[in-house]
């Protein structure tokens, strides 16, 4: 009966989650072909400053106030961009932790990831070109 | 202090401070125990509060490996007074503590398992606080201590003022109703004033009743005096009568001793002996039939229907003093208690004159006044009853008739007073002559009868000549001469007839007759000697 009810509830959601998909993407240049979701959150949420393979890496955000970044948290650690902005203030007060790089328009993302071999961003699936790698998509429920 | 720890309100002080001195210890420990674990409880709510409001941040530090961050928190942990270590460990490496090294194994260590911020089901360190236990029990200590010392003032003042209000409103007044009451004295009207503001409570009811019971002690005791005067006035009238009493009065108990008598008692029977000598003495001790009288008056206890008896008694003969006898009157005492029921009242009179009075009447009535002898009426009975009795016991009965010779010459010599000095000295000789229980009568003039018994047996063998012997020896006897005043000496004799019963007759108006038959022989014989009765010679002369 609850599964039932968690199914029912997750059905009528659906259409919202999926209306785009959200992919990782590194440069086509990036020896990195795939990632977990856990290193995904590590490498967003300032735990590593490398990826899993030891290469540095730089990781690209999108500005506040775009549906595709409140879209990817949500989907990425269940957080709202406030309580990810709460996040990254208390890590700033150490000074060693620093959050991502934030890029104003995907477009400009897209172009940072493209110049830079270690880069890291997260784009629409709308946007996906054939110079940029995806290295996870979030399943599709 | 002896005098004042008497006191009721300081031993009701005394008795609530003890018991409330003993509460307020045991209440105290409790207390203490359970403010030790109560704050000790606080304590770790406390810790474990302050760990849950740093626990976010600890875990992001532990996420990302920043040792400022966790540094920084272990130092505002470490502020708390409740906490006197941290350890902050994270699974993936790093350890931080606030000095001290590892806490594990160390008691009151409260851990917080640290998660991944973004996975809630990964593990990735642990938050351990150490309570500062003595800081704690410090605090706990404290307040308890200051509890305990609450509790022991409020018991100090409460059993002051217990004892201050116990004193004003209880002993207070007791003590006013208690010193009034030490002046109490029976018969004396003296009032206790009930203690203001107590005239509703039970004190002002306790003075009421004392007063009511003094009130009604004295009535009682002014009737008691009253009957008592009434009872003394009673008594000294009774004793009176007792005392002033012609008549004797006696108690005697159930042994017949003496229980109390009265002067009157003492001038019958005692005589010069005091009264007091002779309590418990028996009572049938005075009289002359001492065994008949016990008898009788055990007869009187032990029979119901006796309760007055009179009785005439003799007392016993005192060497040269008159025979005394008292008229007595023995009544039982009737009394509720059982074991006086046998005490018996004696009243009692001296009636020795009217006794003497009534046997000289007897006597004067039965006797010949001149010569002392039974007279002849008086005598006629006693040889009927002497012969009577002679029958059934088949004695012997002698008369003999005795008639004085040539009397009627004396008188008419002499004179009269000469006669009768001759009657008077034949009665003496008479009564010399025979025994005690012989009857000699003055039969009539110069005439006289005696009458004597002897035992059957003893006339077969020497009984005739027993009766010759006495009437030789009444002959001789009243044949001397009888000297009178005036050197005048008359010549006396009798002749003496006998008759023998049953040998001669068997009634007594025969044997008389042939008494005087036989005297008749004797005179016809010559006089001056006797003659016992000869049928034959009778016959003869009747012819």
């Amino acid at each position: 009966m609850k599964t039932f009810t968690l199914l029912l509830i997750l059905m009528c959601i659906q259409p919202v989650l999926v209306a785009e998909e959200l992919f990782v993407v590194v440069s086509t240049e990036s020896k990195i072909e795939s990632l977990s979701k856990s290193e995904v959150i590590d490498l967003f949420m300032g735990r590593y400053v490398t990826f899993p393979n030891g290469v540095e890496a730089k990781v690209f955000d999108l500005a506040s106030k775009s549906e595709v970044k409140v879209l990817f948290y949500k989907q990425l650690v269940n957080r709202s961009e406030a309580q990810i902005n709460a996040y990254w203030a208390r890590l700033l007060f150490s000074g060693r932790n620093s959050p991502p790089e934030e890029t104003n328009t995907p477009e400009a993302l897209i172009a940072k990831i493209r110049g830079t071999v270690q880069g890291i961003g997260y784009i629409s699936s709308e946007d996906l070109t054939d110079d940029l790698k995806v290295v996870y998509r979030f399943e599709t429920f | 202090m002896k005098r004042f720890s008497r006191k009721l309100y300081f031993k009701v002080a005394l008795a609530i401070a003890f018991g409330s001195a003993i509460i307020a210890t045991l209440s105290s420990l409790v207390f203490y125990f359970n403010e030790i674990s109560r704050i000790q409880e606080r304590a770790r709510a406390d810790i474990n509060q302050l760990s849950v409001m740093v626990e976010k941040t600890a875990s992001i530090a532990v996420y990302v490996q920043d040792i400022e961050l966790a540094k920084e928190i272990i130092k505002g942990l470490t502020i708390n007074d409740l906490v006197s270590h941290v350890e902050l460990v994270s699974s993936s490496g790093f350890t931080l503590d606030s000095g001290s090294g590892s806490l594990l194994g160390l008691g009151q260590v409260e851990k917080i398992k640290l998660y991944h911020p973004f996975n809630e089901n990964e593990l990735i360190g642990e938050l351990r606080l150490l309570a500062d236990e003595e800081f704690i029990n410090n605090n706990a200590r404290n307040s308890a201590v200051n509890q305990a010392q609450m509790l022991a003032l409020l018991t100090v003042t409460i059993a002051l003022l217990v004892s201050l209000i116990v004193h004003q409103t209880l002993t207070s007044p007791l003590n006013q109703i208690t010193k009034q009451f030490e002046k109490v004295e029976p018969g004396t009207d003296i009032e206790i004033l009930v203690p203001r503001f107590h005239q509703g409570d039970e004190i002002g009811s306790l003075a009421k009743g004392i007063n009511k019971l003094i009130c009604s002690l004295n009535r009682s005791i002014e009737s008691e005096r009253d009957i008592r005067e009434k009872t003394e006035v009673l008594e000294r009238k009774f004793r009176l009568i007792f005392e002033q009493a012609s008549a004797g009065i006696c108690l005697i108990d159930r042994d017949n001793l003496l229980v109390t008598a009265n002067p009157a008692f003492q001038s019958i029977l005692l005589k010069k002996d005091s009264i007091s000598d002779a309590m418990g003495l028996s009572l049938t001790d005075w009289f002359h039939n001492k065994e008949e009288l016990e008898v009788f008056l055990s007869k009187i206890r032990d029979n119901s229907k006796l309760d007055t008896v009179a009785l005439d008694l003799k007392l016993k003969a005192i060497p040269d003093q008159p025979d005394c006898w008292v008229h007595c009157l023995f009544s039982k005492v009737i009394d509720n208690d059982k074991e006086s029921a046998l005490i018996i009242e004696v009243l009692m009179y001296d009636v020795t004159e009217r006794t003497e009075r009534e046997v000289n009447t007897r006597f004067e009535a039965d006797h010949d006044l001149l010569t002392h002898l039974k007279n002849r009426r008086a005598g006629e009975r006693v040889l009927g009853s002497l012969i009577e009795r002679a029958k059934k016991n088949n004695e012997i009965v002698v008369i003999m008739n005795i008639d004085l010779d040539k009397f009627k010459i004396v008188n008419d010599v002499y004179g009269h007073e000469a006669g009768d000095s001759v009657l008077t000295e034949v009665g003496r000789r008479l009564m010399a002559v025979f025994r005690n229980d012989d009857i000699c009568i003055r039969w009539g003039g110069d005439e006289f009868v005696v009458g004597c018994y002897f035992d059957t047996n003893r006339l077969a063998d020497r009984g005739k000549a027993a009766i010759e012997a006495l009437g030789e020896k009444l002959v001789v006897a009243l044949s001397q001469h009888l000297s009178l005043s005036g050197d005048v000496v008359i010549e006396m004799g009798a002749s003496v007839g006998i008759s023998i019963f049953p040998q001669h007759a068997n009634d007594l108006d025969t044997m008389l007759n042939v008494a005087d038959l036989a005297m008749y022989q004797s005179k016809q014989a010559g006089r001056n000697q006797f003659c016992i009765f000869q049928p034959e010679l009778s016959v003869n002369d009747k012819h």
